[in-house]
């Protein structure tokens, strides 16, 4: 039997801010850009909007006063508590179960102002689990990922070239995408003389933190029918989860929750990761898309460097990855660039980086520790 | 120089903080189950006993996984750059797990797996925190 959920909401509109190490007006301002920008997209009225979802520090009641909107009747956070993938889930499954006709989903991101040590954890001081890090200089969150990292360089074999090969290639994507902080190509010896940060963590392996807003406009495919857009249909919409609080103490560090997140996916969805073609993959660090590649089932464990060392990943190879350039060229919006992404190419609508014959896509990916995925179809 | 941010006393890890100020790691462990919990937990994840008893372990464990830290960010390490931080599993049981820093030997000495040994670190009266070392094949610390 298909799921009841499978194809019962659509994305019909997509607003995106460029990704600006500082944008020069308020978070608010700029999001306020992106939103309308969706509504506009999608050409429906604002006072059709009954759901908004998002994650972040903009308080959205403020953009819902903003946007002039009655109120709503769905009003949420990401599924799987992470990234950008679980904010567009979260509307999509309330849209699907029929707690909203219309939701605005979006994500802002706010670049550090002076002053700010950027991702540092311990600002609550030693205490809890903090206790038996801070101390050790193991604050920071991509220590919480570079050990994992460790782990797959050690035991798959995993290579500088092969994770090269990938930052590589998002740059490249990168120079075709408007909104992308990161647009001059580099080389693999750019990728190679780029200096540790954590060591195994590059500099280049890392997302740029940027002043960014995406926004989508999901609704049923019933109401999409006259809507200005192509409906891109959601054909699942999974989260999971696994029982540590912390990337550090994680017990298996050669599994991510993905794997969570991937259990009910494809099943839901009716299709496999074999139909998928092209793929929207979390590389917040460049390095997780190994653990999305064997996670959600592309490859086998352990076989995500091959696969990045053959240019798989490429617009030409078997599966192509993030033709926007991810965020770690587009820049860092905990991966809501992937939702809108997905939509446009989806649409035909990617301009110089559309790749040729896409019908069906998967988004998937978390903050090490919290999972979401969708899987797209037009 | 921001300072190294301590430990903070609580009920839960009480027992380990006393324990590492007389050099001994301390871990809660479950009496009906026998299982470890490190970070300390408020009761057996296993089976939910909620009387957890603080006990010595051997100190010795082998490597899980590392990263070499080359960026400023944590306060009290400004100075220290670049510094190892391990995960160790303890010899005790597979999945328990302490964060430490290398003490002696490099980073580029270090593998999954290498054997290593806990040592001491005072670094006030209150506050001593567990380190590792690598631990020679002896049994030893070379
Ligand atoms: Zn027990």
């Amino acid at each position: 039997m298909s799921n009841p959920l499978r194809d019962r909401a659509v994305i019909v509109g997509v607003g995106h801010t460029p990704s600006s190490r500082h944008m020069g007006k308020s978070p608010m301002r700029f999001t306020l850009e992106a939103c309308t920008q969706a509504i506009e997209d999608a050409g429906i009225d604002r006072s059709e909007i009954d759901g908004i979802v998002t994650v972040g520090t903009l308080n959205e009641l403020e953009v819902l006063q903003h946007l002039g909107l009655e109120g709503v009747t769905y009003h949420a956070g990401p599924l799987g508590g992470g990234v950008g993938g679980g904010v567009a889930a979260n509307a999509a499954l309330a849209v699907a179960a029929g707690l909203c006709d219309v939701a605005l989903a979006f994500v802002t991101m706010e670049a550090p102002r002076p002053g700010i040590t950027y991702n540092y954890m311990g600002h609550n001081g030693a205490r809890g689990d903090d206790a038996f890090t801070l101390p050790y200089g193991d604050g920071v969150f991509m220590q919480h990922f570079a050990p994992w990292y460790q782990r797959r360089r050690q035991i798959d074999g995993v290579t500088d070239e092969q994770i090269g090969a990938y930052v590589v290639a998002m740059r490249e994507n990168a120079s075709r995408n408007p909104n992308a902080v990161w647009r001059e190509p580099i080389t693999m010896d750019d990728y190679l003389g780029s200096r540790y940060v954590a060591d195994p963590l590059r500099l280049l392996d890392c997302d740029m933190p940027v002043d960014v807003c995406g926004a989508v406009i999901i609704t049923t495919p019933e109401r999409a029918k006259d809507l200005k857009q192509k409906p891109v249909y959601v054909s699942a919409m999974t989260t999971g989860q696994r029982p540590r609080p912390s990337g550090i103490f994680w017990h298996d560090y050669d599994e991510m929750p993905y794997k969570w997140a991937a259990k009910r996916l494809w099943s839901n969805a009716g299709v496999g990761p074999e139909d998928m073609d092209f793929a929207m993959l979390y590389d917040g660090f460049s390095p997780l898309v190994l653990y999305c590649l064997q996670d959600f089932g592309f490859v086998p464990k352990g076989m995500g460097g091959e696969f990045l060392g053959a240019g798989e990943h490429l617009a030409t190879g078997s599966l192509p990855l993030n033709p926007h350039g991810g965020n770690n060229s587009e820049g860092r919006s905990w991966g809501f660039g992937h939702v809108c992404e997905a939509v446009l190419q989806l649409q035909g609508r990617a301009g110089e980086r559309q790749l040729a014959d896409v019908h069906t896509t998967m988004i998937g990916g978390g903050g090490v520790v919290n999972s979401s995925a969708l899987v797209l179809h037009d | 120089m921001a300072e190294l941010p301590l430990p903070v006393r609580d009920d839960l890890n009480r027992a380990y903080w006393d324990g590492a100020q007389a050099e001994k790691l301390v871990i809660l462990r479950c009496p009906a189950c026998q299982a470890y919990t490190h970070p300390p937990r408020a009761m057996c994840t296993t089976c939910w006993h909620e009387e957890l008893v603080p006990t010595e372990v051997s100190g010795r464990g082998t490597l899980y996984s590392w990263s070499v830290m080359h960026s400023k960010g944590n306060p009290g390490f400004e100075d220290r750059l670049p510094y190892a931080v391990l995960i160790v599993e303890l010899a005790e049981q597979k999945d328990l797990r302490v964060i430490g820093n290398l003490v002696g030997g490099q980073p580029s000495d270090l593998a999954i797996g290498t054997p290593m040994q806990v040592v001491f670190e005072k670094v006030n009266e209150d506050i001593t925190l567990p380190q590792w070392r690598i631990a020679a094949a002896d049994g030893g610390v070379r």
